[in-house]
């Protein structure tokens, strides 16, 4: 739409392509937002604006930071016999070995049920495997994403516990399968806060959200990150900017909190979000969410993200057919990626 | 001893056939020193919406794709020419080019024989005037007018690897199956057994039809002369329904190496790059990473292979197509 000229005036933007399409003059510079008194910019969490921005100049407002957190089954851990993530968080015991240990002990392949789930679809490797490699202290891209750095020993170590839960534990679905936490067949679930909008709708067994486990480097998740922008080209620049105000306002922001994460101070606090639905409780909500923001980090990007992310998965199927080991995976993907991040 | 190659050489002068014949000629003569100005024109009317739509919606693109294919065109940037230097990177510079080749070629040798032997032999089976055959042959045809998306979804639930239905039958008789769908063995023979059986019926219904054009003079005489059902079939049946033939595996041929529906639903070209096809390559180049310059260069390397096979077929029709009207 853009080549066309037919885009609209203001769009949700996904935050991988942002760098792309600020290098392609697509997005209007909106930082006059930052000196608008009622708009109150400062409210606005700065980790959360940083892939909007390039130096100093504003280009998007993010509207929903979703973290990643953990859903999981009170009555498959009940049936074992076992301690909640959120009782083991309270102790300061939710390690990535308990992590490990109770979704072996869940995994009962007669029944069909598997401890633990860390991805929605096979493409996507980014999500289930960043927060585990920040919490071992490794990082897929080094700090301004011009090479490859998961090739560590850290990072072998974290890419080798995702590969044992799948093939050596079997606590993790097979490549291919497509098993989702509201069956009630999977003992813990992986993914972005807003997807309480399906969890919600469960009857059958109860469930709680808790915060990703901690690592030998720490506690990490990553943030999502989906943002309004402007778009170039717009016949109503001004108008666009007004309409952009009011949706990523207090008020706006306050009216989409059910669902979407803001990254709004005010807004993360308050009634409105955390006492959206009665499920999850305000509380597991501030342990989950609230308490893992401030030290949360947002997905990497790329202006040639699309490449880079095919480059990766391709190893990544071949660690899935079990054809490489770990450690050859990751050579393989330092050599392919780091020629397209010049 | 029956002569079946009479038809090629002398038709059969059957009473009427020949006067009729005639006739028509005549006929058309008189038409052609009929049709004035006014006439011509109104049959130039009549096919133009046909034609202005072909022009703009598939000549036009394709001119346009053919010129895209010279330049550097990435959606945001000012297109600007390159040259051949698109053609020289996939037949020169990107391996992966040519792994989707290959995987093209597979995909094609694979299916095409399965899909015209399954047809043929399902056409044999159901060209019998049975009461309730039509459900059979509905059935069959079934697949073919589904969504291809549709389709493929539902299969990839089938053979998902732990909890899909094939899986879990194999478990009751204790067997593990493999991943299916996460296989570098595997995932290319269900993408090739998911499209069987989706397009086969459409090949049975052209068999079916071929097979009741054979006049049952030629099988009664046959039976009189002793011969076994197998020599029927090849000596009478097989030879009678070579057009059809020629046109299902052509189209068949034509048909499986524009695969792309079945290639991005099921495994998006995975794993790796097993069943990455020519068409699934260009739609990534084009739609992912926006270089459609260079997507369009593979497109037109695609489409003078399908032009070269097709013409080699074409070329083979005069040994192995007889009885063509």
């Amino acid at each position: 739409m853009m080549a066309s000229k037919t885009a609209p005036d203001v769009a949700w933007v996904v935050e991988r392509s942002v760098p792309q399409l600020i290098e392609a003059n697509q997005l209007v510079d909106i930082s006059s937002l930052k000196n608008d008194s009622s708009y109150n910019f400062g409210d606005i969490i700065p980790a959360t604006l940083a892939m909007f921005k390039k130096g100093e100049q504003v280009y998007g407002i993010p509207f929903s930071t979703p973290p990643m957190i953990l859903f999981y089954n009170k009555n498959l851990f009940k049936e074992k016999g076992l301690k909640t993530p959120t009782e083991l968080y309270k102790e300061g015991n939710w390690t990535y070995d308990e992590f490990q240990k109770a979704a072996k002990a869940i995994t009962d392949p007669s029944k069909g049920v598997y401890g633990v789930k860390m991805l929605r679809d096979w493409k996507n490797w980014i999500d289930p495997l960043l927060p585990i490699v920040w919490s071992y202290g490794a990082d897929v891209f080094n700090t301004d994403t011009t090479s490859f750095a998961l090739n560590t020993p850290e990072g072998q170590k974290a890419l080798q516990l995702y590969n044992d839960l799948i093939f050596k534990d079997q606590s993790h679905p097979k490549p291919g399968d497509q098993l989702t936490f509201e069956t009630g067949k999977l003992g813990m679930y992986t993914d972005r806060y807003s997807n309480v909008a399906k969890t919600r709708a469960v009857k059958d067994f109860e469930w709680d959200i808790a915060p990703m486990p901690k690592g030998p480097a720490g506690a990490a998740t990553s943030l999502g990150l989906a943002g309004y922008a402007v778009i170039q080209g717009t016949k109503y620049p001004a108008e666009s900017l007004e309409w952009l105000k009011f949706i990523s306002g207090k008020d706006g922001m306050s009216a989409t909190s059910a669902y979407f994460v803001p990254p709004r101070e005010s807004v993360l606090r308050s009634d409105v979000f955390l006492k959206a639905a009665p499920q999850p409780s305000p509380e597991s909500i501030q342990m989950a969410v609230l308490d893992q923001m401030k030290g949360a980090r947002y997905n990497p990007g790329h202006k040639n993200w699309a490449k880079v992310d095919a480059a990766v998965l391709t190893q990544m199927d071949r660690l899935y057919t079990q054809s490489v080991s770990v450690k050859d995976a990751l050579a393989m993907m330092e050599k392919e990626v780091n020629p397209l991040l010049k | 001893m029956l002569d079946t190659s009479e038809k090629t050489a002398n038709p059969v002068p059957v009473a009427g056939k020949e006067a009729e014949s005639t006739f028509s000629l005549d006929k058309k003569n008189k038409n052609k020193s009929r049709l004035g100005r006014g006439e011509k024109w109104y049959g130039y009317l009549f096919i133009s919406p046909m034609v202005i739509g072909y022009l703009v919606f598939v000549l036009g693109p394709i001119v346009a794709a053919f010129g895209i294919s010279f330049t550097n065109w990435s959606l945001y940037n000012e297109p600007a020419l390159v040259g051949l230097s698109n053609y020289d990177k996939a037949l020169n510079n990107d391996p992966v080019f040519w792994i989707t080749v290959g995987n093209t070629l597979v995909f094609s040798l694979g299916l095409v024989p399965l899909n015209i032997c399954l047809a043929l032999a399902l056409a044999l089976l159901l060209k019998q005037k049975l009461p309730g055959i039509g459900f059979f042959h509905t059935i069959i045809f079934t697949p073919v007018v589904t969504s291809i998306v549709v389709w493929v979804i539902v299969w990839k639930y089938i053979f998902a690897t732990d909890a899909g239905l094939i899986n879990q039958f194999l478990k009751l008789f204790g067997i593990q199956g493999p991943a299916w769908l996460y296989s570098e063995n595997w995932t290319m023979l269900v993408i090739i057994i998911v499209s069987v059986l989706k397009n086969v019926g459409l090949n049975m219904v052209i068999f079916l039809a071929a097979l009741h054009d054979v006049p049952q003079l030629y099988y009664d005489a046959a039976r009189v002369d002793g011969a076994s059902p197998w020599r029927i079939f090849r000596s009478i049946t097989l030879p009678l329904i070579t057009p059809s033939i020629f046109l299902a595996t052509t189209i068949t041929v034509i048909g499986s190496l524009k695969i792309f529906g079945q290639i991005y639903v099921m495994t998006g070209g995975g794993p790796g790059t097993s069943t990455y096809v020519m068409v699934y390559y260009i739609y990534k180049q084009a739609f992912q990473f926006f270089d459609y310059g260079y997507a369009s260069a593979i497109a037109f390397i695609l489409f003078a292979i399908i032009l070269g096979l097709t013409i080699f077929q074409w070329q083979m029709r005069k040994r192995w197509v007889h009885y063509e009207q």
